[in-house]
């Protein structure tokens, strides 16, 4: 993981800054879009009150049976 | 039948506990990027915010719900709400961010807890929170002292927890939607919520008690955390109801689990707060005692009841007010002064001052004022109180 700027291709910078004016957006925002979708199939962005896991807590904390 | 159970405050249960692969996402993305460092009490509130403990709370509070929760205890939408969460930070600071920002919200350690989505940047006036919240602005009382040592700006927005850790205490360490499953789970459907931040003497015993006559359980919730001079360590108190809840109470109607959060010292208002907080974590009833999250002579003795008068229906928790209660020679029992028709002269009180000198010396506690099993544990601890 880096915290520097990145440096991709030059053919992927055309390629995205292509699709980035057909869309009317910047490069970066694009690529937060794109960032977005993919985390959006990454699935739920909060844990969820799963009664089935709260339950297995409850009991291996002594407070059910 | 359908078990019902009391909806949270603003009537969603919030959850911004970032999912696993959502909070290693955030980490990612949150390297390198301009952070502010939270204290202790900082982080409780972060934590207790995402795990719905504040509920409707989303975030810290942005300038129009922090306006009007100081000056009419109301979130700008109008539910009842009466202590500003707000995180102030440096002017230098607050020059770094941009409203619309993701910044990264880390604790002393350097450990990266949660990611703030800013919101308003806004200023306040110290003695004008003060004489609303707290009731007065005198920088003696501990609550006013915080506000005037705060940095000068605020930053409200939105909250995304990363480090849902529940360390020290974890296992007695429970969520609002946790306690709620235990309480339906036991089939309750009243259930008494009792603050507390003590080591349980026989006059406190004697409330749950009460409380518990009226409801299906008993949900006695300890707020730990940040602690005065001479206030029992909270390891002490977490035993010392561990103790209660497998030797003297039935299992199946009283239950104990911990809360870190802030006190903010500030009696009436503050009750408000505590049983917010209880209805949240899914109980029906909250008792409030005389002078509650009291500090000095700062409120009324019956302030913390009287606030309730008018707001406790909108609220929707009721609200169980007791008068101080003790140990009465010539009745042999705990009572009130409403249950009991002698003088001060038969009346044992259960002075914490006294408790403290007495256990402080190795002594014990006479056993009318704290149960000798209690006395006898708390004798063995190496460290009692907070130095
Ligand atoms: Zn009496």
């Amino acid at each position: 993981m880096t915290n520097k700027p990145v440096q991709i291709s030059e053919d992927l910078f055309i390629k995205l800054d292509q699709m980035a004016t057909q869309r009317g957006v910047t490069v970066d925002q694009l690529v937060q879009e794109m960032l977005g979708d993919s985390l959006k199939a990454a699935g739920a962005v909060y844990q969820d009150h799963d009664e089935a896991k709260i339950k297995e807590r409850l009991k291996s904390l002594g407070y059910i049976d | 039948m359908e078990h019902i159970l009391i909806p949270p405050h603003g009537n969603t249960l919030v959850n911004r506990v970032l999912s696993e692969a959502h909070a290693a996402e955030a980490k990612t993305r949150l390297a390198g990027k301009f952070s502010l460092t939270l204290d202790d009490e900082q982080v409780k509130d972060v934590k207790n915010i995402a795990r719905g403990v504040l509920s409707p709370l989303t975030g810290f509070m942005n300038e129009s719900d922090f306006v009007r929760v100081v000056e009419e205890m109301r979130l700008a939408d109008g539910t009842i709400w009466s202590i500003p969460f707000v995180l102030d930070v440096s002017e230098e600071d607050a020059s770094n961010m941009n409203t619309g920002d993701e910044v990264a919200l880390q604790d002393a350690t350097g450990n990266l807890i949660a990611v703030l989505h800013v919101g308003d940047i806004y200023g306040y006036d110290a003695a004008h929170v003060a004489r609303f919240v707290y009731g007065t602005d005198d920088s003696a009382h501990p609550g006013v002292a915080h506000w005037q040592a705060m940095k000068s700006r605020l930053v409200g927005g939105l909250i995304d927890l990363i480090d849902n850790t529940k360390e020290p205490y974890y296992e007695v360490n429970l969520d609002p939607a946790e306690t709620r499953y235990l309480f339906k789970e036991r089939g309750w459907k009243t259930v008494a919520g009792f603050q507390t931040r003590n080591v349980p003497h026989r006059a406190h015993e004697y409330l749950q008690r009460c409380a518990l006559e009226l409801t299906d359980g008993l949900f006695i919730n300890p707020i730990i955390g940040k602690k005065k001079t001479g206030d029992f360590q909270d390891e002490v108190i977490i035993k010392a109801y561990h103790f209660m809840i497998e030797n003297f109470f039935p299992r199946e109607s009283a239950t104990f689990s911990i809360l870190p959060a802030r006190m903010n010292y500030a009696g009436p208002r503050e009750a408000v707060l505590h049983a917010i907080i209880r209805k949240n974590f899914g109980c029906t009833h909250f008792v409030v005692g005389r002078d509650h999250a009291g500090v000095g002579d700062y409120y009324g003795t019956y302030a913390a009841q009287k606030i309730f008068e008018g707001i406790e229906d909108e609220i929707g928790i009721k609200i169980l007010k007791f008068e101080h209660s003790f140990m009465c020679k010539t009745c042999e029992t705990v009572a009130t002064s409403k249950t009991c028709g002698h003088g001060d002269d038969v009346r044992v009180p259960p002075s914490g001052t006294k408790i403290r000198d007495l256990l402080s010396a190795g002594q014990p506690v006479p056993a009318d004022i704290m149960r000798p099993q209690i006395v006898e544990m708390l004798l063995q601890q190496k460290s009692l109180f907070v130095e």
